[in-house]
């Protein structure tokens, strides 16, 4: 198994290398990167099976960049394990497609058990409120081509754009934007691409 | 209301459960002077009015007391991130005191080294 840590925190970076050594019998490569960037250059020629993700990190100023890296990170499964974990967060990583949310601040054997169930294939979303709901992230998460669109209208694409930059039709487009919407929950192109484009921030609220 | 605790030995018991007793030794030992570091910086953004800079510094640390079953600094930690704008001098005067026992506790129970 082939793994990237991406994370600035150099303690963070060992304690999750730890776990995963513990994890497995044969030993992964585990390769770390301490900003965005660095991963973002080693995904564009190294394909891995797994990617921990940071939020709070030089070079990623918006949730934009984890829609962006779930795009190109391939058959790789994302996890996003964050200090920062509120529930509005943990919606929006799991719509980018990502295959975990797992907080920092859980006892370690949670974040063992959670990172052994994304090894295992499968979806952990810790941070959601109520149940943890493998089943709802992958019908709920945006298929990757819902994700390019996304991507594009973030860019502030018109429909008739993004439908010539994909080689589809316009109203195939604005129908992956309804059901983009509709997953969003939110009634309007403008406040899907505001969702994206916030920074994840610590927390100002003891909760 | 008690105070929390400095150390949580069932914590740390479970991490060595988790990782393996080497590994757990040599992220406390890290802990030390990255935690010292963290603080520092916290510091040193606060006075300067760097909210943000703060912000993170006292972030890393509430993760990793969170991580090594640190309960006092994990308190103190997110408290200080909680307000980094008031810029309160207090917070690293505070952060440092509960450090400081945290890492004399840790030497107590000879988890690390005298520091």
């Amino acid at each position: 198994m082939h793994i990237l840590i991406v994370d600035d925190h150099p303690l963070f970076r060992m304690g999750l290398r730890a776990i995963i050594s513990a994890s497995t019998e044969a030993q992964p490569a585990v390769v770390e990167c301490d900003n965005f960037d660095c991963a973002q250059r080693l995904l564009e020629k190294t394909s891995f099976d797994l990617i921990l993700l940071d939020l709070l990190m030089p070079g990623l100023a918006t949730l934009e960049e984890v829609f962006n890296l779930v795009a190109m990170s391939g058959r790789a499964a994302v996890a996003v394990v964050s200090g920062v974990a509120t529930p509005d967060i943990a919606e929006m990583v799991r719509l980018s497609g990502a295959a975990a949310f797992i907080p920092k601040t859980l006892p370690p054997e949670e974040i063992g058990s959670a990172l052994r169930t994304v090894m295992r294939g499968e979806q952990v979303f810790c941070g959601m409120p109520g149940a943890a709901n493998a089943a709802k992230g992958e019908d709920a998460a945006l298929t990757p081509m819902q994700r390019k669109v996304m991507l594009l209208l973030s860019k502030g694409k018109s429909n008739k754009e993004i439908a010539n930059e994909l080689q589809l039709s316009a109203n195939t487009i604005k129908v992956h934007v309804t059901k983009i919407l509709k997953k969003f929950g939110v009634s309007s192109r403008a406040q899907a691409i505001a969702a994206i484009r916030r920074a994840p921030q610590p927390e100002t609220v003891d909760d | 209301m008690t105070d929390p605790l400095l150390v949580d030995l069932d914590a740390l018991a479970v991490l060595r459960t988790e990782i393996g007793p080497g590994p757990v030794q040599e992220l406390l030992e890290f802990f030390v002077s990255d935690a010292r570091r963290l603080v520092r910086d916290f510091a040193t953004h606060t006075e300067a009015g760097q909210g943000k800079a703060a912000a993170k510094a006292v972030h890393n640390l509430k993760s990793s007391s969170a991580l090594l079953g640190l309960p006092a600094l994990f308190a103190a930690a997110r408290a200080a991130e909680a307000r980094p704008f008031e810029q309160d001098p207090r917070s690293a005067g505070e952060l440092r005191r509960v450090l400081d026992e945290t890492i004399g506790r840790l030497s107590d129970l000879k988890l690390i080294a005298a520091p």
